[in-house]
């Protein structure tokens, strides 16, 4: 192990402890309805996560993806009603384009504006997760024929809020006129896709966190819910219908463990794609049988599971779809040939 | 995080890009001369020329000391062997059993000369094994075997019946699971046996089960009053149960258990044209699942390696690498409009024919899926 791999364990240990003492179902209705527990935000970022990506010379951490992969599995676990991991990735953007990361919880726009000759902004960025609580917000925008990341002051900004599957704050953000407060060419290669990306392999870890945390509801729940003069843990249907949770949680670990390696490898879309596609398929299941499992209890707004489900669902379409990244991959794999599936599957 | 199971990442280096092209250039000329319905066998095909091919190149008990024929060779690049000859649909049932399971048994539970007199052989590909565990009325139920071994003067006599034991007819030895010794109120798992049978004994006798795709496979193997030597036990009397549970998690979590169906992606491909969306969904979908499944594969092989035993993790891979695969020929059916077809001249019909028909055997074979959801929700701590 090397010494990152110790300070990332270390740190998704205490976040894990952080957030066990203080995420509540109650804090997570309250950042539902817009309050925002900033008090919670502070502890989170004093954890030092929110550069975990950034490099140290930026004023990072230096971390990993793979390294904080368990960090970002733990806030799944936790449904945690903080932007941390939307900001670790949004400082690591930051970076990617040479750019200062920023203070406080930062969101992104997923939509390609235009950055006119004046440095003035064209356009709008739909859905975007978290920005009214969040001071910063990055969108992308093409200047001069290149994709630039822009860094805006969310009060120079016209937000019409929308309503979401997770109820998390988001909103749409209008760009007309507006002047970013700091500008930078992302490099070569770096597309809209690269950026959804980022985000597709965040909230692949959150889902396989999410889906375990689930799995140890369910089996909680099966032990002790007695019907029959039995635990419902006892009936068969029960216990293949936990199993194959089980699995989809497995899966979406292994999928999540994949995705960070390659983020780090420089095929984060590679990885968003694979990642993407199986968790957000895994997410599906899982919480489907999570519900069936719960029976009436786990369909009410007084018990805590739709706080997970309505994230698994929130999370396997927010950077784009489960869908159109399983699309995306297809049609890379299907141009290349069928001679080159395999070779292609078991490339380092 | 706590997790009833254990997934982290192992990776294949490109170090063994090298041994992966040796394999692809010695399987390409064969596969030239393989019909689509005999690659679709893959590892189920039996084909006795090719395994002693395979066994040439040092790829069988590849793994295995030096002093029994092996090359010392690491788990990793057996797994880059073997998952590179099923890719290219190679028979490798001839050899098959013997690399997989008999030859780590005998290392493990064989006695001295048995393991000097068969590895070698094993390992040049000579010899065939098949295992006889089924019998009529123990199937998922295994621990009910009621097939006997009665202790004779230097060795024992077995008496019973086994079933569904794919390619006794070809094999020269059977590792049996029989009951022995007497005690009726001792526990079902406690009192069985394993033994090296050779299939040439007196008394034994090999009938044919034909399957539902028209082929041999299967067997009925009946023992009356065959004789087997002391030496030709294996392991401890009594200590079979332990013996065979051991295996499972090597035997659950290989590329064999999600890739018997694998051939027909790449014939697919090159049939679909100009794809559609809901083509390429599905292509990326089935591709994904396949890297997912094979992640999770090198982990319980890392696992292993490092000296565990990840039973649970491996009883995932099989149920979801099972159902992986048996969704493959559907796949087919539904982005080609695949008709019913079976034609040597065209390769994916050919061997879609056969896939289709022999797919519902995979949640069957090395443990059905009820039998791995009850393993897993054990596992999960369902009381």
């Amino acid at each position: 192990m090397t010494t990152e791999t110790d300070i990332a364990s270390l740190i998704s240990q205490q976040l894990d402890r952080l957030l066990a003492a203080q995420v509540t179902p109650e804090k997570r209705k309250a950042v539902e309805s817009g309050q925002f527990d900033t008090a919670l935000w502070q502890e989170c970022e004093a954890l030092g996560l929110t550069g975990a990506l950034v490099p140290e010379s930026a004023g990072g951490t230096g971390l990993s993806w793979a390294d904080i992969a368990p960090s970002l599995m733990v806030l799944g676990k936790h449904a945690a009603p903080v932007p941390l991991g939307e900001t670790l990735v949004a400082n690591h953007v930051l970076s990617a384009a040479g750019m200062a990361m920023v203070a406080g919880p930062v969101a992104t726009g997923f939509d390609m504006l235009t950055l006119d000759a004046q440095g003035v902004l064209h356009g709008a960025a739909k859905s975007v997760n978290w920005a009214p609580v969040c001071p910063h917000i990055i969108v992308l925008a093409q200047h001069q024929g290149q994709t630039h990341l822009c860094l805006l002051r969310s009060s120079d900004l016209r937000l019409a809020a929308v309503n979401t599957l997770s109820r998390e704050p988001a909103v749409d953000v209008a760009c007309d006129g507006v002047k970013p407060i700091a500008t930078a060419a992302l490099p070569e290669g770096f597309s809209q896709t690269t950026l959804l990306a980022h985000f597709a392999v965040l909230h692949t870890a959150q889902i396989a966190g999410a889906l375990g945390h689930m799995l140890a509801l369910c089996v909680q729940y099966a032990n002790d819910r007695v019907q029959f003069e039995r635990p419902i843990a006892k009936f068969q249907a029960i216990q293949h219908a936990l199993a194959q949770l089980a699995s989809e949680a497995a899966a979406s670990q292994a999928a999540a463990g994949f995705a960070c390696s390659k983020a780090d490898a420089q095929a984060i879309e590679h990885g968003a794609m694979v990642g993407m596609s199986r968790a957000g398929r895994a997410a599906t299941l899982g919480a489907e049988i999570a519900h069936q499992v719960f029976g009436a209890i786990g369909f009410t707004d007084e018990h805590s599971l739709h706080y997970f489900t309505r994230r698994l669902w929130q999370w396997r379409a927010s950077a784009r779809s489960d869908q159109w990244w399983s699309e995306q991959l297809g049609a890379k794999v299907i141009s290349a040939g069928g001679g080159a599936v395999w070779p292609n599957i078991v490339a380092a | 995080m706590s997790s009833p199971f254990n997934f982290d990442r192992v990776v294949l280096s490109d170090a063994y890009d090298p041994l992966r092209q040796e394999v692809r250039e010695f399987v390409s000329p064969f596969r030239d001369t393989w019909s689509g319905w005999k690659i679709a066998h893959t590892w189920g095909g039996i084909d006795k020329e090719f395994s002693k091919a395979v066994g040439a190149k040092g790829w069988i008990g590849m793994t295995w000391p030096k002093t029994y024929g092996g090359a010392e060779r690491s788990q990793f690049e057996r797994y880059v062997v073997v998952e590179e000859l099923i890719a290219a649909g190679a028979p490798l049932a001839a050899h098959w059993v013997g690399d997989r399971q008999t030859g780590p048994l005998l290392m493990r539970y064989g006695s001295e000369d048995l393991r000097q007199s068969l590895l070698p052989r094993i390992v040049s590909g000579e010899l065939t094994f098949c295992i006889g565990l089924s019998e009529p009325n123990s199937g998922s139920d295994l621990a009910s075997v009621r097939s006997k071994a009665e202790k004779v003067e230097g060795g024992y006599r077995l008496n019973g019946q086994k079933i569904w034991t794919s390619g006794a007819h070809v094999s020269d030895f059977m590792i049996g699971l029989f009951r022995s010794g007497a005690d009726k109120d001792a526990p079902k798992h406690a009192g069985l046996s394993q033994f090296l049978i050779d299939m040439r004994s007196s008394g034994l006798s090999v009938r044919p089960i034909t399957d539902l795709t028209g082929e041999h496979h299967f067997n009925e193997v009946h023992f009356d009053n065959v004789f087997v030597p002391d030496n030709h036990l294996i392991g401890e009397e009594g200590n079979a149960w332990k013996q065979v549970v051991s295996e499972l998690a090597f035997e659950r979590s290989q590329p064999d258990r999600f890739l018997s169906c694998f051939v027909l992606l790449p014939m697919l491909i090159d049939e679909l044209g100009t794809p559609d969306r809901l083509a390429k969904r599905r292509v990326g979908e089935s591709v994904a699942d396949l890297i997912v499944l094979r992640e999770m594969s090198l982990s319980i092989l890392g696992q292993l390696e490092a000296g565990k035993v990840p039973a649970q993790e491996a009883a995932l891979v099989k149920d979801l690498g099972n159902t992986y695969e048996q969704k493959q020929p559907a796949l087919v059916r539904e982005l080609i409009d695949a008709a019913h077809d079976i034609r040597p001249s065209h390769t994916l019909s050919d061997a879609l024919g056969y896939l289709t028909q022999s797919v519902p055997s995979y949640s069957l074979r090395g443990g059905t899926r009820e039998i791995l959801r009850g393993i897993i929700a054990k596992g999960l701590g369902l009381k």
